[in-house]
């Protein structure tokens, strides 16, 4: 299931789900609810570790929340993206959103 | 590998996009495909089951998709058929980022173009949509005997 987590400003999001169109409906609900409710949340981290499926559909609900969390001036990064996932999100153009392997360390 | 066939038909509900990829993934699971091949076939097969159930259906749980697989040859074919609402311009619904809906991508065409050997759509107004994309699992499984 999809967990969450807040730490100060941080909103970290684990899904453990193929990121299809019924968990994407799902993670965009719940997030943007939270959001909403939690004005204080400027940086929404979405783990994949436990995610070893993406197609378009979570594409488009991840797009979605940056472009939300961009409108409150904060910033969405994406942690432990399989292979497979971090593929599909580079060919869509969101590399930039995922964490580097220097960041990771940093954070550690 | 034997050559298959399996016809699936289900309620259209996002549920069974999954099921339908628990399909070909369990039909694939003879041939030694890379990862990366087995992810790109099943995002292909996802696409065109989640357009059926939302863009054919509109989501209409009384509606039903089929999908058709067969493996004849080393071939993989996949057809995935609806009954739903049609498309009124397939050039243009193919263009990338083209989405009839908002917050969706329109990358579903184009994953199915590029991660597919050929993809062909007919749909009549009305009547409904088919979606027919093949690809040689044999040219992978030769490719990854080479990489190894
Ligand atoms: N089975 C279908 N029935 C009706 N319309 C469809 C079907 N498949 C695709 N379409 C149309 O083609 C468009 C592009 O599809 P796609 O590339 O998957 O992007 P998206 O699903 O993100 O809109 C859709 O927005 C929709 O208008
Ligand atoms: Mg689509």
């Amino acid at each position: 299931m999809l967990n969450m987590q807040t730490v100060g400003e941080t909103m970290i999001v684990s899904l453990d789900r193929d990121l299809d169109m019924v968990e994407a409906k799902n993670f965009k609900d719940t997030v943007d609810t939270f959001l909403l409710l939690n004005p204080q949340i400027k940086i929404l981290q979405i783990d994949l570790a436990d995610v070893s499926f993406i197609d378009s559909s979570g594409l488009g609900a991840i797009i979605g929340r940056y472009k939300n969390i961009s409108l409150r001036q904060g910033s969405l990064v994406i942690t432990n993206a399989s292979d497979n996932v971090r593929r599909i999100l580079e060919m869509a153009g969101l590399k930039k959103l995922l964490e580097t392997k220097k960041a990771k360390k940093e954070v550690l | 590998m034997k050559d298959n066939y399996v016809k699936l038909t289900f309620a259209a509900i996002g549920e069974n996009v999954a099921t339908s990829r628990m399909v070909l993934s369990s039909l694939l699971a003879g041939y030694d495909l890379s990862l990366s091949a087995l992810d790109e076939l099943k995002i292909a097969l996802s696409e065109a089951v989640s357009n059926s159930i939302i863009h054919g259906y509109g989501e209409d749980a009384s509606q039903m998709v089929t999908v058709e697989f067969t493996i004849a040859d080393d071939i993989l074919t996949l057809a995935v058929i609806d009954q739903g609402v049609g498309i009124a311009d397939i050039k243009q619904a193919m263009e990338p980022t083209f989405s009839t809906r908002p917050e969706h991508m329109g990358l579903g065409f184009v994953f199915m173009d590029s991660f597919m050997d050929s993809l062909e759509v007919t749909s009549t107004l009305g009547h409904g949509t088919t979606v027919l994309m093949k690809r040689n699992l044999k040219s992978e499984q030769l490719f990854n005997a080479d990489a190894v």
